[in-house]
């Protein structure tokens, strides 16, 4: 089982430094809750561990078992077993459903799929995720509701088989009959062997699918790892005893109710 | 109705008459040189024009279509989609004249342009005086590839009458970074990415092309140009 390890990672955005020393295990076989305040860096991690040209590693390691992942291109890294899961899925005129999956598929094989072989895969994928079949001849995203982007993402982790899958946000913009079929397809990954890096703002996300380990960012880092015991906790009290029982002052108030002010975002002025 | 299909050398200068309620389909491939070609067609009362090119050319130069609707109900529709790449310079104009009334026309051009190349698509559509109840479009998109590229799209429209339908719409624009990171994600390699994201501005010209020419086509789109 292979072990992503962050060490000391620091990631500008624009020239703003957002993460200022990420240290952070997560394992295959295991799943990781990353929660924290909004603003304080969670989706700038997942999307600097894939590669986002945006976002610039400045100081720091990120390892998985040996492999130096940060002298990776962004598909050598998915290639390698990295997954993203994406907050905002892209919609790509032009690109059908289809021809983007195969494409994703025969990267990772010497010999292309055969037709059928490729037919079948997809089907029951589409099956399991509940996406109608007929939505993989139109372009990718295009017009998809914000539901039928999630789903679509976990389609695509349940194809491209990762061993360590990073998920922003995933449960945001689904509905109560969606997050079930979602946490249902991330148990079945999870029974797999699949690691998975897990970033949701709700406890009922972990409620369904469980995490094994906690790590809360704030300010750029991680403040503190613990057990599943720490989402009840956030999920009750909220972060103030981040700054009363470890001293950490939490740089900007967390906008509670609101839609997340995403760090990335402020820098890039958006 | 008559079919013309002419390949790289054959398409040349070339004066086209449709008659009265005749339709001619006009169907053109080149994959070497670029043909610096003058093509004009007459279109009389209901007669129909259907053209099409795909272009994969290489060269310098300048190709017209210039298209008259003299005839009431004549109509002329063009869709061009290709590529221009290395140092090629490449324009395309394509024109329409609406000389009688109730006459109708769609002109679209899609192309890449790559390397150190310049693709250019200009073109009047021009509805007369008096010529009403005539429609017109123009649409040119060029997807610029290459940091030593240049796209040009300046499809002008030039109405003279209240009584009739016209649209516009000329983008030039580079392939998006938050798509290519998207398909890159999940595996695709950087040449693989960018076919993908522009087969869906070429592959429609597909449609107008039968047999073994389309097949040419169609693996010049995708594999690679």
């Amino acid at each position: 089982m292979a072990t992503l390890h962050i060490k000391n990672l620091h990631v500008s955005v624009a020239g703003k430094e957002i993460l200022k020393g990420v240290t952070l295990d997560v394992f295959e076989g295991r799943t990781t809750a990353l929660v924290g305040p909004n603003g304080h860096g969670k989706s700038t991690l997942l999307l600097a561990l894939m590669g986002h040209p945006n976002y610039v590693v400045t100081e720091g390691e990120v390892f998985l078992d040996d492999q130096d992942v940060l002298t990776l291109s962004v598909d050598q890294r998915s290639k390698l077993g990295l997954f993203l899961a994406m907050q905002y899925p892209s919609e790509i005129p032009g690109v059908n459903s289809a021809d983007f999956l195969k494409a994703a598929l025969n990267a990772r094989r010497e010999k292309p799929m055969s037709l059928f072989q490729f037919y079948s895969k997809m089907q029951t994928a589409y099956k399991e995720m509940g996406i109608p079949f007929e939505m993989s001849t139109r372009n990718l995203n295009e017009g998809f509701s914000g539901g039928e982007k999630k789903r679509n993402e976990i389609l695509q982790l349940k194809l491209l088989e990762p061993r360590i899958a990073l998920l922003d946000e995933i449960d945001s913009g689904l509905d109560v009959d969606a997050i079930q079929v979602v946490s249902a397809a991330i148990r079945e990954e999870q029974q797999k062997g699949r690691g998975f890096l897990v970033v949701s703002h709700y406890a009922r996300l972990y409620d369904l699918i469980s995490p094994d380990d906690v790590a809360v960012m704030i300010n750029g880092r991680i403040a503190v790892t613990g057990g599943p015991e720490l989402v009840k906790k956030i999920d009750t009290q909220g972060y103030e005893w981040i700054k009363t029982e470890l001293g950490i002052a939490i740089e900007k108030e967390e906008s509670v109710g609101s839609i997340g002010v995403c760090a990335t975002r402020e820098a890039l002025g958006k | 109705m008559s079919n013309l299909t002419l390949i790289e050398q054959e398409i040349q200068d070339l004066n086209l008459v449709v008659e009265e309620g005749e339709t001619l389909v006009l169907r053109l491939a080149a994959f070497d040189a670029f043909p610096n070609a003058k093509i004009h067609v007459q279109i009389k009362n209901r007669g129909v024009f259907d053209g099409a090119f795909a272009d994969f050319s290489k060269g310098k130069g300048r190709m017209e279509v210039k298209v008259e609707l003299l005839g009431e109900n004549a109509k002329a529709s063009w869709h061009y989609a290709g590529t221009s790449t290395l140092n090629s310079n490449k324009s395309l104009d394509a024109s329409i004249e609406h000389l009688a009334p109730n006459t109708f026309a769609a002109v679209e051009q899609y192309g890449i342009a790559m390397d150190e190349s310049r693709l250019a698509f200009v073109g009047t559509s021009h509805i007369h005086q008096g010529m009403v109840r005539s429609e017109t479009s123009q649409k040119a998109k060029i997807i610029v590839f290459d940091k030593g590229a240049v796209g040009k799209c300046s499809p002008i429209l030039r109405i003279d009458e209240n009584d009739v339908v016209a649209s516009h719409s000329a983008i030039v624009g580079k392939l998006s970074d938050e798509h290519l990171f998207y398909l890159l994600s999940r595996g695709i390699d950087l040449v693989t990415a960018k076919r993908l994201l522009t087969l869906g501005y070429l592959k429609p010209v597909l449609a107008y092309y039968e047999g073994e020419l389309s097949d040419k086509i169609q693996s010049r789109i995708e594999e690679g140009f």
